[in-house]
């Protein structure tokens, strides 16, 4: 994870299920707890693999930002990553993040 | 509805089959689930899969502690039982998401987070069509058991107290596979069967 003055930078790994994420959320919560963001990325550009977990991780982190406050963006999907990402309506909470946005940003 | 039966205590690879037997009240949610479409949209039920699988041709039981490494484990498994079949990368992905779902809720529900459950993946190929195959995959533990089977297949439901889970696996199973059937007994366990329509490579097509 790289934090940057506004921006928290989380990068995946190469296999997201259950046993690779699950303690990932609560190290997020944790450094969120200690410095508020203003927003979170999520960078699957190294992910090859991802299950349900990856939709768990990321919508688990909305509700965290929810107290928090900040937006949740992701990047580098792979197209199979995004289908699933958009069948289970995460797009609704998260926004993918264009390589100009994040240059910007 | 099936009828009742008691389940065996002891397991061991080789009884597995007859205790596979005793596990009871079978629920084809995803059937019911798959009618009622039908019902309200006029779309073609997902599969005309017939109960009926052809001659088999190859087959392969694993088990392996409730731990999270055996997730990856499970997918490779199965990866390996199909590579002869050389199959696409959105076909194999498929195959390994749903595996991984079934396998992780045997781990983190089944056997509710504790690594000394053994789970029992099976995974058998059959005769099907002139050019395919049909793979039938099944995930089993002899763990807690789903009270509700129908509600524990509503998408977003989850009974994971740590808010990570997000209530998916069961939708990401059947949206990856052909049909799923999930049979379980509180307190005695849960299996998960996922069948999934394998075209064979050009190559390999049978002649008339």
């Amino acid at each position: 994870m790289e934090e940057q003055e506004k921006c928290l930078w989380v990068r995946l790994p190469k296999e997201v299920d259950h046993y690779h994420v699950s303690a990932l959320g609560r190290e997020v919560d944790e450094k969120l707890l200690r410095k508020p963001v203003e927003c979170l990325v999520f960078d699957f550009g190294e992910t090859e693999f991802m299950d349900s977990s990856g939709v768990g991780l990321v919508m688990g982190r909305v509700r965290t930002l929810q107290t928090f406050g900040g937006k949740i963006y992701l990047t580098h999907e792979s197209m199979r990553i995004r289908r699933m990402f958009s069948e289970s309506g995460v797009y609704h909470f998260a926004a993918p993040l264009t390589d100009t946005e994040k240059e910007e940003g | 509805m099936t009828e009742i039966m008691t389940m065996t205590e002891e397991r061991d690879v080789n009884g597995m089959e007859k205790a596979k037997e005793a596990i009871c009240m079978a629920e084809t949610a995803k059937a019911e689930e798959t009618d009622h479409m039908t019902e309200e949209t006029n779309v073609e039920p997902k599969t005309d899969m017939t109960e009926e699988e052809g001659a088999l041709i190859n087959e392969m039981r694993l088990c392996f502690l409730s731990r999270g490494e055996n997730e990856s484990l499970a997918r490779i498994a199965v990866a390996g039982f199909i590579a002869c079949l050389d199959p696409t990368l959105d076909v194999l992905d498929d195959i390994r998401t749903a595996v991984s779902e079934a396998v992780t809720n045997a781990i983190i529900h089944g056997y509710q987070g504790t690594t000394d459950g053994i789970v029992y993946l099976s995974a058998f190929l059959y005769e099907d069509g002139v050019n395919s195959r049909l793979l039938r995959v099944d995930v089993e533990d002899t763990g807690t058991g789903i009270e509700d089977v129908k509600k524990a297949m509503e998408p977003l439901y989850s009974t994971s107290l740590d808010g990570e889970r997000a209530g998916m696996g069961f939708a990401f199973m059947a949206a990856f596979t052909d049909r799923l059937e999930v049979e379980s007994k509180p307190r005695l366990g849960t299996c998960v069967s996922m069948w999934k329509r394998l075209i064979l490579p050009e190559a390999s097509h049978d002649t008339e």
